[in-house]
């Protein structure tokens, strides 16, 4: 009897701990809401395709009531998750299509498309052609970043990645992996990067930008203000919250950061009602 | 004399047998159905529907749900059954036991009937442990695990066979890793681990026995179904639980196959887990970014104007060079794909990539795609790799690439993560 106790015991320990390290699964917003000429944008995954959803609505809209766009970029389900790297510049969206496929390189994963050209989400099979087409066109730039990371350790271990769009042809990322941090920015069709930080992180951070600083969100909470010069953290500024149980909101009209708590995100209000009642300034 | 006296007495005996047992009839007992129990391990469906419920045995069922315990306990059962009987008061009570695979008893128990309705009772034997455990350390395969359920209607002086059940029943080495959002603990993964490492008791041997299901390039699921390794080349799968779904996949499945039926185990391992890829080097204005596994045959070069390094040259449309799902469609090549390296259940699978996933365990890169290990990276690259390559993207939808059949011009880079 003891042994069957003890055995479940372990069952049950380990299944608490795996659901907690699944937190994001398809169909979760990724990482942020953005709201951008009066629209509101937010991403979802494919399960099975891999591809990322671009959803799209009016202010005054529930998110329910989104139009489904077919972004040509996604993100796998290894763990430990790295959420979709994506952004919307002024014109374009930057993402990196970090997919799970055999035919998709990941030193061509940094893309950059005009929001103008996605496609609506119809059906499994144009996805599946717009999941093969995403593999090779728009490419930005190499991701030399991943290049660095893999060349100073084959391991990926606490690996996790983000990046900002500066401009429509200008990213800013951080990667880390086993405890380095580096922070890299593309300009004029050149990357520069920072020194190795020391910083080990074990879950997803988020990077964002406000008044044209970059800003580094740790799953704990911390904000480190950051750059290729290094990284500073602000202690005034931590969230009262856990990185992966909220949703950030990137406001691009009037350049505030704020943020929702997953479990407050009802999309069936009216996002404008939604935001009123429930959100916390960041920025 | 005394002959007739023991005439008598047999004569004696059989009439009140006779009156004794008209009172029903052991045909008319019925087992309903047969829950595992105890610590017995949730068991997922590879159709990805959920798990397998108790009762794991029921009459109505064509197919009864497997079972699986780890190693060093002992199977636990309750079963209901039900019974009729004719013309007479029944008994109160019966006993039932059952016997079980491998020496396991199911003791006896008095059991109370319960009135259904009319001439119809139940009764339920109740949740009872199995009389052994399974031996510590020691991977089982039971196909089937057989119960063969016995009642007695005179205190267990007298036992009739009432029927036998079956269900296929897994006992793991150790208990499985936690499930995650991409090992789930799959019917597949129980059955293709326990079969090919029924009986063993090491890690090392367990982990030979499970690679055993690979190297015939015959990977079968827990239904004897072929899982196909690129039975279409344009097929998008690359997850475990989507083999498992579609029985057709990329490589990166095989991959989590093979590891996840270690990790059923209870084995660990860490940094198994192998993206690989030509390390990128730039040539010709670009980096060398796809590969070409064997085989190919290489005509004439005509790229060698553009490219002197990668001189064959290849131009395809994105939108249709794999919509027949079964062979590349080029504009122009100089290569052509010919039947080499079988993968799992199909003889000539995709073959030009960008990376391929694989598995390391103990020093050696396991590729199971193509069920073929190897002691280090160089030594996979010259035997899978016919060519590096690198694709230059022109417009909406044409790919100019140029490949090089000199496998020295990059290594094979690895990065490797924790499955």
């Amino acid at each position: 009897m003891n042994q069957f106790i003890y055995h479940s015991k372990i069952v049950f320990t380990c299944l608490f701990l795996a659901s907690l390290f699944s937190s994001l699964s398809a169909q979760e917003i990724e990482r942020k809401i953005i709201i951008k000429n009066n629209k509101v944008y937010y991403a979802t995954i494919d399960e099975e395709l891999q591809l990322a959803k671009l959803h799209v609505s009016n202010m005054e809209d529930p998110l329910k009531k989104a139009k489904v766009l077919t972004m040509p970029a996604g993100r796998n389900y290894s763990e430990p998750i790295i959420p979709l790297c994506w952004d919307i510049a002024d014109k374009n969206i930057f993402a990196v299509n970090f997919i799970t496929n055999a035919t998709n390189s990941r030193i061509l994963a940094l893309k950059v498309f005009s929001l103008s050209s996605l496609k609506e989400w119809t059906d499994r099979e144009s996805a599946v052609n717009q999941l093969e087409m995403s593999f090779q066109q728009n490419t930005l730039t190499y991701f030399d970043p991943y290049d660095f990371v893999t060349d100073r350790s084959s391991i990926l271990e606490n690996f996790f990645f983000d990046g900002i769009a500066l401009s429509d042809s200008a990213i800013c990322m951080a990667i880390a992996n086993r405890g380095e941090l580096s922070i890299w920015k593309y300009e004029q069709k050149k990357w520069e990067h920072s020194e190795i930080i020391n910083l080990p992180v074990d879950n997803y951070f988020s990077l964002v930008t406000h008044k044209q600083n970059v800003y580094l969100i740790l799953s704990t909470g911390k904000i480190y203000s950051v750059s290729i010069n290094g990284i500073k953290e602000l202690p005034e500024k931590k969230l009262n919250a856990l990185l992966p149980e909220i949703v950030l909101l990137i406001n691009k009209k009037d350049d505030t950061i704020k943020y929702i708590q997953r479990k407050n995100i009802n999309k069936t209000t009216p996002f404008n009602e939604l935001i009123n009642k429930n959100v916390v300034n960041i920025f | 004399m005394e002959k007739k006296y023991y005439l008598s007495f047999l004569v004696v005996l059989l009439i009140a047998n006779v009156l004794f047992a008209q009172n029903f009839t052991y045909s008319s007992i019925k087992i309903e159905n047969v829950s595992f129990t105890g610590a017995s391990l949730t068991i997922q469906k590879d159709d990805g529907t959920g798990s397998y419920i108790a009762p794991q045995w029921t009459s109505q069922a064509a197919i009864q749900s497997p079972v699986a315990y780890v190693s060093g306990l002992a199977p636990k059962v309750k079963a209901s059954f039900t019974f009729k009987c004719d013309n007479s008061t029944p008994p109160t009570f019966v006993y039932i036991r059952g016997k079980a695979s491998d020496s396991i008893d199911f003791p006896s128990t008095k059991v109370d009937l319960v009135a259904s309705g009319g001439n119809a009772f139940t009764f339920k034997y109740p949740e009872t442990d199995g009389s052994l455990i399974f031996k510590p350390e020691i991977v089982r395969f039971f196909n089937p695990f057989i119960i063969s359920w016995e009642v007695s209607f005179d205190k267990g002086t007298n036992w009739n066979i009432i029927g036998e059940t079956k269900n296929t029943l897994y006992v793991t080495y150790k208990t499985p890793q936690a499930e995650t959002t991409e090992f789930k603990w799959f019917h597949t993964v129980f059955d293709l681990s326990c079969r090919n490492a029924k009986q063993l008791n090491t890690e090392k041997t367990i982990i030979a026995g499970i690679w055993n299901e690979f190297t015939d390039q015959i990977v079968l699921n827990y239904n004897g179904d072929s899982l196909f390794y690129y039975k279409k080349i344009n097929i998008t799968n690359q997850t475990l639980a989507l083999l498992l779904k579609y029985k057709d996949a990329q490589c990166y499945t095989f991959a989590q196959l093979f590891l996840g039926a270690i990790k059923i185990q209870g084995i660990v391992r860490t940094n198994n887990y192998v993206y690989i890829a030509g390390k990128s080097k730039s040539a010709c204005g670009g980096n060398i970014d796809r590969m070409l596994v064997n085989k190919w045959r290489f005509g004439t070069p005509t790229g060698s104007g553009s490219c002197s390094a990668f001189p064959y040259k290849m131009v395809y449309n994105l939108s249709n060079l794999k919509t027949s799902g079964t062979a590349y469609k080029f504009i122009s090549t100089d290569i052509k794909d010919e039947v080499g390296t079988p993968g799992s259940c199909t003889k000539n699978p995709a073959s030009f990539f960008a990376n391929h996933q694989i598995a390391l365990v103990d020093g050696i890169y396991y590729d199971a795609s193509y069920g073929l290990s190897f002691p280090n990276l160089t030594e996979l690259r010259d035997k899978e790799i016919a060519a590096w390559g690198i694709g230059t993207y022109q417009g909406v939808d044409q790919v100019t690439a140029y490949f090089t059949t000199d496998l020295t011009k990059t290594e094979m880079g690895e990065s490797i993560t924790t499955y």
